[in-house]
């Protein structure tokens, strides 16, 4: 057991291409910290205050990125029945604690900080990103919500700044509870050989699950998330208007993800538990809807109101992307559904079929995209937005509903689009959609931001830009969806 | 123009049928113009290693792709573009079934059962009950071979006129694979029902087999019945000194290392082995079907 050994270990479970550039981006992230606090050093308890708070967030991400991988290097020690490795991972737990952890509180206590303060900052900020990987998701997932809650948390709670003793109150246990649960669930996920059931496996295990599937996973995911659903959680599809003539229905049961027609009860059970599994996320919409109020905003929109807009814009855009993938993965196995849809009889002629299949894969994304549109507008009204805010913010759905039809064309069709292009564009869309919603929502003086003659121009070329390509993908998609013998054929 | 007749009418009885198919994956070829035909009530074992291309000539033959070239005909009607008719006339089992893990069994079997005339709903019910598949549990949650015998439910309850599996064995245990073959065999007996079907395991074949065609690097090499294989092939050994006496035509050939031949041939027109095999040294072996599959393979 060296030091050097302990040091390498968390990085072993990546390949090395990917160690090397994950080690370059912690360490570019740690250079440009120590240069950027150093440059901006000033003698006082705010700049310790903030140097506390952005170890905290660094060994937040560090823990969750990095230092998560020793569960699974555990793991596997205790399976292959190696103890000295298992020690090992611990050993190295141990000593990045030392590193990331009590170091930098040693040199802020030298600098004259509250020693106390800054460390149970730093442990809570290196526990939540390990409780994110380490946790199982019905738990981790609330880490997720520790930056909303942290940026609003002072007016519940004391913050280091206005009262130290008050934090550490309220911190020191919550952190200590932190480190117990994923002490807990550790031991858990280490000592059990056989597979540990839904309710305990950690995030970490169902993220090395997948990647051991690749990228092109198939149905993978999807089967293991049906299969460890419980039972009374399992979707309970309405077959009851299934049969010849109703194509439409047929092909939704055939397609599955969320559009799939479920009975009643099902549907409310479904809805149900979304809705209480969003419970966090609508605790943070509520609490950036409260901050409007807030005097220190500078830019009128930039406000709890306007954050909430932005924010469901841009999950529209990602969510609208997942029933794509879902098509592409379904026309890419040649075992499933394809070749009973192909061979099923009353499906209809191959014009109504298309239309169905069309719809079948659309309803979906463009139905979230005009949910999102209606509470978009409403949240639009509370701004007492302008027209071209208005034009703004529809030009961005609208362009979120475009990019799931062109793309969807574009699986159903077999154009064969290189992944890394596709993963460009995807982003590049995003990007552009949230600097559209930031635009919409900017204003100097009650007056919009886009109204300025630079800004409309150069938007205007970026829409242009993104969707000259797109519009492309789409007519191609659709020739090629047309021209297809039958749309069931498999991707190659 | 008769001849055309002649070849219009041979499509419409032949319940499938390919032609020069020839297909490739990432520049390699899968099928290299593969003509194949299925007389009716047939039961056609498709064998060949991993790779072969049984899987794609199967898929192909059904218009579940689009070959390079070749057509393919199922009932006489081109595979790409069935009609709902024919469709409700044929059933395919993939190797390894995927499909709507998001139902259970009854529900599965409840859904696709609507679009066939012939459902037989009785029969599966009651094959679920036999080979003790739980109706209420989802799909995805059934072991391979379970998801495996529920797709073969859902074909043979369609009472097809035209059955195609696709290594349907592959994931069932002995017993079960030996009432599939009961059930393929009564049906082809009873109903006329014309099967194809793919295996590695060559016992399978003879079992229930009337006809096999041998795939090999995307080569139909042989398409006979089971008895007139065995008959019309076999193993030629020449010693070293006879290697020069070799037929030019021979299935496989292979050189040992003292030098001498093993070559698999078949008799001619008038049934008469090679002229080599009546050479002092030479050697005629007689093969089962095994050990021809393992021959040419190999």
């Amino acid at each position: 057991m060296n030091f050097a050994r302990l040091l390498v270990l968390p990085w072993l479970a990546w390949s090395q291409g990917k160690r090397r550039a994950l080690l370059a981006v912690v360490l570019a992230i740690v250079a440009v910290s120590v240069i950027g606090g150093t440059v901006s050093y000033r003698p006082g308890a705010a700049w310790r205050l903030g140097a506390a708070h952005g170890a905290a967030v660094f060994n937040c991400l560090f823990w969750a990125a990095v230092l998560s991988q020793l569960m699974l290097l555990a793991r596997e020690a205790h399976r292959l029945r190696l103890p000295v490795l298992g020690r090992e991972a611990v050993a190295s737990l141990a000593l990045y604690a030392l590193l990331s952890i009590v170091m930098p509180v040693l040199l802020l206590i030298w600098l004259g900080g509250d020693g106390a303060v800054a460390l149970t900052e730093i442990v809570l900020g290196a526990g939540v990103g390990m409780a994110y990987a380490c946790l199982p998701s019905w738990l981790g997932v609330w880490a997720g919500f520790v930056p909303i809650f942290s940026d609003h948390a002072a007016r519940w709670l004391p913050m280091p700044a206005a009262s130290p003793s008050g934090f550490l109150a309220w911190a020191v246990p919550c952190a200590a509870a932190v480190w117990l649960l994923i002490g807990a669930f550790w031991r858990g996920a280490v000592r059990r050989d056989d597979g540990l059931n839904r309710a305990r496996k950690p995030i970490l295990l169902n993220l090395r699950s997948y990647a051991w599937h690749g990228l092109d996973r198939g149905n993978y995911p999807e089967i293991e998330s049906i299969r460890r659903r419980w039972r009374w959680l399992q979707p309970v599809v309405d077959l009851h208007r299934c049969g010849p003539g109703r194509t439409l229905f047929n092909l939704r049961v055939a397609m599955g993800g969320l559009g799939v027609p479920l009975t009643p009860a099902s549907r409310a059970r479904q809805v149900a538990v979304g809705l209480v599994s969003m419970l966090p996320a609508a605790v943070g919409l509520l609490l950036m809807l409260g901050s409007d109020d807030d005097p220190r905003q500078v830019l009128s929109g930039l406000n709890g109101t306007g954050l909430t807009m932005f924010l469901l814009v841009v999950i529209g855009a990602i969510l609208v992307l997942q029933p794509v993938e879902r098509l592409r993965l379904r026309w890419a196995r040649q075992n499933a559904e394809l070749p009973l849809l192909a061979l099923l009889p009353g499906l209809g002629d191959a014009t109504s079929l298309r239309r169905a299949l069309l719809g079948a894969a659309l309803l979906y994304p463009v139905g979230i995209q005009l949910v999102l549109t209606l509470l978009l507008l409403v949240l639009g009204e509370r701004l007492q937005m302008d027209a071209a805010g208005y034009a703004l913010l529809l030009l961005g759905q609208f362009a979120g509903a475009g990019m799931s039809v062109a793309l969807s064309l574009a699986m159903l069709g077999g154009l064969s689009i290189h992944r890394g292009w596709l993963g460009v564009l995807c982003i590049c869309g995003i990007l552009l959609i949230g600097v559209n919603c930031v635009l919409a929502l900017l204003a100097f003086d009650g007056q919009s931001l886009v109204c300025h003659p630079g800004v409309a121009l150069t938007l205007a070329m970026l829409w242009a830009g993104f969707f000259a390509p797109l519009v492309r993908i789409g007519v191609r998609g659709w020739r090629a969806f047309h021209r297809r013998p039958h749309p069931f054929l498999p991707n190659a | 123009m008769n001849a055309m007749l002649h070849e219009a009418n041979a499509v419409d009885v032949e319940p499938l049928v390919a032609r020069g198919l020839t297909h490739c994956y990432e520049g390699s070829n899968v099928l290299c113009g593969v003509d194949l035909a299925l007389e009716p009530g047939s039961v056609l074992g498709l064998i060949g290693r991993n790779g072969a291309g049984k899987s794609t000539l199967i898929r192909a033959m059904l218009g579940l792709l689009e070959p390079l070239s070749g057509v393919a005909f199922v009932f006489g009607e081109p595979a790409l573009k069935l009609s709902d008719a024919v469709k409700a006339r044929l059933a395919y089992v993939p190797q390894q079934p995927e499909a709507l893990a998001w139902l259970t069994a009854q529900q599965m079997l409840d859904y696709v059962g609507r679009f066939y005339p012939r459902w037989d709903a009785g029969f599966a019910r009651n094959t679920l009950e036999r080979w003790k598949i739980q109706p209420n549990k989802l799909l995805a949650k059934l072991s391979p071979g379970e998801r495996q015998r529920v797709d073969l439910i859902r074909a043979l309850a369609s009472q097809p006129e035209l059955l195609v599996l696709d290594e349907p064995a592959a994931a069932l245990d002995p017993v079960a694979r030996r009432e599939l073959l009961r059930e393929v065999a009564l049906r082809a007996g009873e109903s006329g029902t014309t099967v194809l079907f793919s295996s590695h395991i060559v016992s399978d074949l003879e079992r229930v087999a009337s006809q096999i065609a041998f795939l090999h690097q995307g080569r139909l090499l042989l398409h006979c019945g089971v008895d007139e294989a065995k008959e019309r092939y076999a193993r030629l050994w020449l010693p070293a000194t006879l290697g020069t006496a070799a037929p030019a035509q021979a299935l496989s050939r292979r050189r040992h290392d003292d030098g001498s031949l093993s070559l698999v041939v078949q008799r001619d027109a008038h049934d008469q082995w090679p002229e080599a095999a009546n050479l002092p040294g030479a050697r005629v072996d007689a093969l089962g079907l095994e050990d021809l599959f393992v021959e040419i393979a190999e």
